[in-house]
């Protein structure tokens, strides 16, 4: 029933039939399918929760949310132009973070305008290839709200490169990094914020190129922003915050998966919809938490 | 001889410092010299130009037109031997990070950009938040702390960087009377080794342990530093003081 009206909202009835076909090879093919939908979301959870971290507590929601969007226009020419997508987003997000960080620090322009005007050029961008190239509808829709079930091996290794790119950048670079988020100015004198932070953009940049795969480019920011809201909750500490949110993420997707493959719902917005869920249920419960420890302090 | 030199030797220089911002001139044509066993006192009005003239020591603010040389360069290149406490320092109350964390970030002057903290650096920022007398509250969230306990914390990460010039921007309009007395004493043997420069409008306050005084508004009102009196001072601000 419920895989049916889904299947009319959005290839309407004559694609109907190709979408039981499709079914039952996807079936076929279960296997590994599930095999690559369980990696993605391993892999991107990593990505979210390490770089999700630093995007909550440097407040730059709103930077990763121009940067994701742009990444639009990267998908949309490589669906013109015949080659992979993946490669187009990397090179669009990559190009509007820095635009970003360059223009809202070296001009007098208002960050928050920039990141507005970066983000709609780049959806523009990818809207008008994508109409401009033949069978787009399928792609439209992948890609804007993402499908963890059809993630190809090829994109599995690639997202492991970006993966490993992160960490070690990360790993090597925190303490300049966790100088760079509390405190900038401070950060002038004992390190170097301005390139740090266009690099801390590019991490943010291949992030978004990862969770495209298995949110999509409009739901990122949930993806990038829910774990690590919730493990800032339970501890004043970045690298316990990124473990936390990591760990998080790592039970949405799967959890999310299952539930969408379950009632063949969309992968993507069942993930981030369990994981605003949870994330409402933490609000609750670090709020009663507070109040229990307030009322014990009090007697 | 030798140690003569050393007693005398000039840390920083400002050469005809002048700085504007969107055309309104800020610091007009400054030059001074700041020598190793100074203790130098900056006062002047609000709006003065005080903190733009630190930060322009720092090198965080480019001047206009002038040059500063520290120790013989430019502050740019050199710019991480110099501890600072800002004036307002706006920070994410939410940040998860603890007190020693904040001032292992001084450590960072000390190390490239691959920079991991060792024994002898969380030795070095013990001994800071011992000084200050902020050791126990070392791993509290910082924005559990109140007003006065993070101008402390603020100055134990300056004491961290191991710096050879050290600058304070109104560090004490916070701190109680018992913990400004630790900070002064702690200041006075900091100033056996290195120049110390402090913004502060309780001239009375300060005037008790600086050697030199410089009145700033928007040009340099006393141009040799020593030989503050009344007048100039008065002259500064526009109106009475007690000395
Ligand atoms: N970022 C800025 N943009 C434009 N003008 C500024 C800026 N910062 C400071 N000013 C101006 O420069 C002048 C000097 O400011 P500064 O902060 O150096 O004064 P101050 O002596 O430290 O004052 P206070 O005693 O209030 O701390 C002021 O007139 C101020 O309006
Ligand atoms: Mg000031």
């Amino acid at each position: 029933m419920f895989r049916e009206f889904v299947n009319q909202l959005f290839f309407g009835k004559e694609q109907n039939e190709k979408m039981v076909k499709l079914r039952y090879m996807i079936e076929a093919l279960q296997y590994e399918f599930m095999r690559n939908a369980l990696a993605a979301g391993i892999l991107a959870s990593i990505a979210c929760g390490i770089v999700g971290s630093y995007v909550v507590v440097k407040r730059i929601v709103f930077i990763s949310g121009g940067v994701s969007h742009s990444a639009y226009g990267g998908i949309g020419l490589g669906c013109l132009f015949d080659f992979n997508p993946v490669l187009g987003s990397t090179l669009f997000s990559l190009a509007a973070a820095l635009i970003i960080g360059v223009v809202s620090k070296e001009s007098s322009q208002r960050e928050d305008t920039v990141i507005g005007v970066i983000w709609a050029i780049g959806m523009s961008l990818g809207i008008i290839f994508i109409s401009m190239s033949p069978g787009y509808s399928a792609n439209l829709f992948s890609y804007l709200f993402g499908n963890i079930l059809t993630v190809p091996t090829s994109d599995i290794f690639i997202m492991l490169v970006l993966d490993s790119l992160i960490i070690t950048v990360v790993f090597l670079l925190y303490n300049h990094f966790l100088a760079l988020c509390f405190d900038e100015e401070f950060a002038l004198l004992v390190s170097y914020p301005q390139k740090l932070y266009l690099l801390l953009l590019c991490l943010i940049a291949l992030t978004v190129v990862i969770l495209i795969r298995v949110v999509g480019v409009i739901l990122v920011i949930a993806m990038l922003t829910i774990p690590a809201a919730i493990g800032a909750q339970f501890t004043n500490n970045l690298k316990k915050m990124m473990f936390i949110s990591t760990i998080l993420g790592i039970i949405f997707t799967t959890v999310g998966l299952s539930i969408s493959y379950i009632f063949n719902i969309a992968s993507g917005a069942t993930i981030i919809l369990f994981s605003g869920i949870t994330y409402l249920i933490s609000i609750g419960v670090s709020f009663l938490w507070q109040r229990r420890n307030f009322s014990c302090n009090k007697l | 001889m030798k140690k003569l030199n050393r007693v005398n030797s000039e840390i920083l220089r400002l050469k005809n410092i002048c700085v504007q911002y969107n055309n309104a001139t800020v610091l007009e044509n400054i030059n001074l010299s700041v020598y190793k066993t100074d203790f130098l006192g900056v006062i002047g009005p609000n709006g003065g130009g005080k903190t733009t003239l630190l930060k322009v020591m720092l090198g965080l603010i480019r001047p206009t037109t002038g040059k500063v040389e520290f120790l013989g360069n430019n502050p740019d290149k050199k710019q991480k031997h110099m501890g600072y406490v800002p004036q307002n320092f706006y920070f994410d109350r939410t940040f998860p990070i603890s007190v020693r964390d904040v001032v292992l970030m001084g450590r960072l002057a000390r190390g490239g950009l691959l920079k991991k903290f060792n024994d002898n650096d969380k030795k070095i920022v013990d001994n800071a938040l011992e000084k200050v007398g902020i050791y126990t509250i070392k791993d509290r969230q910082i924005g559990q702390l109140s007003g006065g306990q993070i101008q402390r914390v603020l100055i134990a990460r300056a004491l961290a960087t191991e710096p050879q010039i050290l600058f304070f921007d109104e560090p004490t309009s916070n701190i109680d009377r018992r913990n400004l007395k630790l900070i002064c004493s702690l200041l006075k043997i900091i100033n056996k080794n290195i120049p110390i420069v402090i913004v502060s409008h309780d001239i009375e306050y300060i005037s008790t342990f600086v050697n030199k005084i410089a009145c700033l508004n928007k040009r340099l009102l006393n141009k040799n530093l020593c030989g503050v009196n009344k007048k100039t001072i008065e002259f500064a601000y526009n109106c009475s003081v007690n000395l």
